[in-house]
């Protein structure tokens, strides 16, 4: 369990990260209260895990938590829309996920256990596309994730999937979820890697800096995979998948031109002309980014073939060519030619 | 305070009919997809 200690030494330290922008202008946007409160609200459901050993509660609390910081960034959010639209997608993704863990709560009727089966992954499934903003039901977090304010975007766009990735996982651990999943395990993860793959097939037609990471940071979602395949490595490859997510804002946090000028992240074209260094390095480790999760889902791909799951694994190759054909894409509105030209 | 004027804020823009229109859309993307996938779930189980 040397995961759970990981977890708040991770996100204390990406909060951290959000604290040394250099753009002071968004640093005292939050006031004192928000940027002590927020982190704290984070580390909400990791005490829910360690003090007490009830599923359904950890689920609660971060169900809890995603509104609590949807209510703290309210202001903070540019365009109240996109806050509406995540709002409701986190929260109607923490509700699918409760009908997942129970699908016959509250019934007044007996349904069989193939129906029970049928509801969970189904559920299962439309909750994770929200919760992790997988199209077609990106709307919501991917909108949120546009926010162009460094701090509120890291805390709705990586934060929160990351918690909420978190508790998926230890709860996938601790509970007998998987069992009712089990004979539609291959159901599951097929959807989960046709979702990746679409994501990275609009990942380069995006416009904005901020919500092309945001589909990055999608890919979350891979470790939910890989806790299905491979019980043991789901919190770690959560743990990596994150802290290779550091270095795209470590790029972002650049300095404005002129202090009260804002406009030099609005999109790519800006930011390719206001920072064009940092803009090369964002592609450069885009690209390495790409090609490492290529590899990895072709790597699962194999390991499938080879255990005769034909259906998961074309899936699975489907999602590693996918990155690859886009990362290789030199025609693409974004890519990594066109900036060093 | 600002927890009220926060609530009152979302209760305000579930009251007006631009937002509930671009939200009605996306709960029903939400709905049918989970439809959908129920029936193919069903099938594949059954299977």
């Amino acid at each position: 369990m040397y995961i759970v200690w990981l977890f708040p030494v991770l996100l204390l330290g990406l909060t951290a990260l959000t604290l040394s922008s250099k753009r002071t202008s968004l640093r005292t946007n939050l006031n004192f209260f928000k940027s002590i409160a927020l982190p704290l609200t984070f580390l909400l459901p990791w005490v829910a895990l360690l003090y007490f050993r009830i599923a359904d509660l950890w689920i609660y609390s971060c169900q809890g938590m995603l509104a609590a910081v949807l209510l703290l960034t309210r202001t903070e959010v540019e365009s109240d829309e996109a806050w509406f639209k995540g709002a409701v997608s986190y929260l109607l993704g923490m509700l699918f996920l409760d009908l997942s863990l129970h699908p016959a709560t509250a019934l007044p009727f007996l349904i069989t256990t193939q129906v029970a089966q049928t509801i969970t992954a189904s559920s299962f499934i439309v909750a994770l596309f929200l919760l992790f903003g997988l199209p077609p039901l990106q709307l919501g977090v991917i909108d949120l994730g546009a926010e162009k304010s460094g701090n509120v975007h890291i805390a709705l766009s990586l934060l929160a999937r990351f918690t909420t990735g978190f508790v998926i996982l230890i709860t996938i651990t601790q509970s007998r979820w998987m069992d009712l999943i089990a004979p539609l395990q291959n159901f599951v993860i097929g959807m989960l890697f046709l979702g990746i793959a679409l994501t990275r097939l609009v990942l380069k037609l995006q416009s904005s800096v901020h919500r092309t990471l945001s589909y990055l940071v999608s890919s979350l979602v891979l470790s939910v995979i890989v806790k299905i395949l491979y019980p043991d490595f789901g919190e770690i490859t959560l743990c990596l998948i994150t802290i290779l997510m550091i270095p795209f804002y470590i790029y972002l946090n650049q300095k404005p031109p002129e202090e009260n000028a804002q406009g030099d992240l609005l999109n790519w074209t800006m930011f390719r002309l206001h920072h064009p260094r940092p803009a090369l390095h964002f592609l450069r480790w885009m690209r390495i980014f790409l090609y490492a999760e290529s590899i990895f889902a072709f790597g699962l791909a194999i390991v499938l073939f080879v255990g005769m799951q034909w259906i998961v694994g074309f899936a699975a190759l489907f999602s590693s060519l996918s990155s690859f054909a886009v990362n290789r894409d030199k025609r693409a509105f974004l890519s990594y030619e066109k900036a060093a030209a | 305070m600002q927890f009220l004027l926060n609530l009152s804020d979302i209760i305000g823009a579930v009251v007006s009919s631009k937002m509930t229109g671009d939200v009605r859309t996306h709960a029903g993307i939400v709905l049918k997809m989970f439809v959908v996938l129920t029936v193919i779930a069903y099938f594949v189980a059954r299977s």
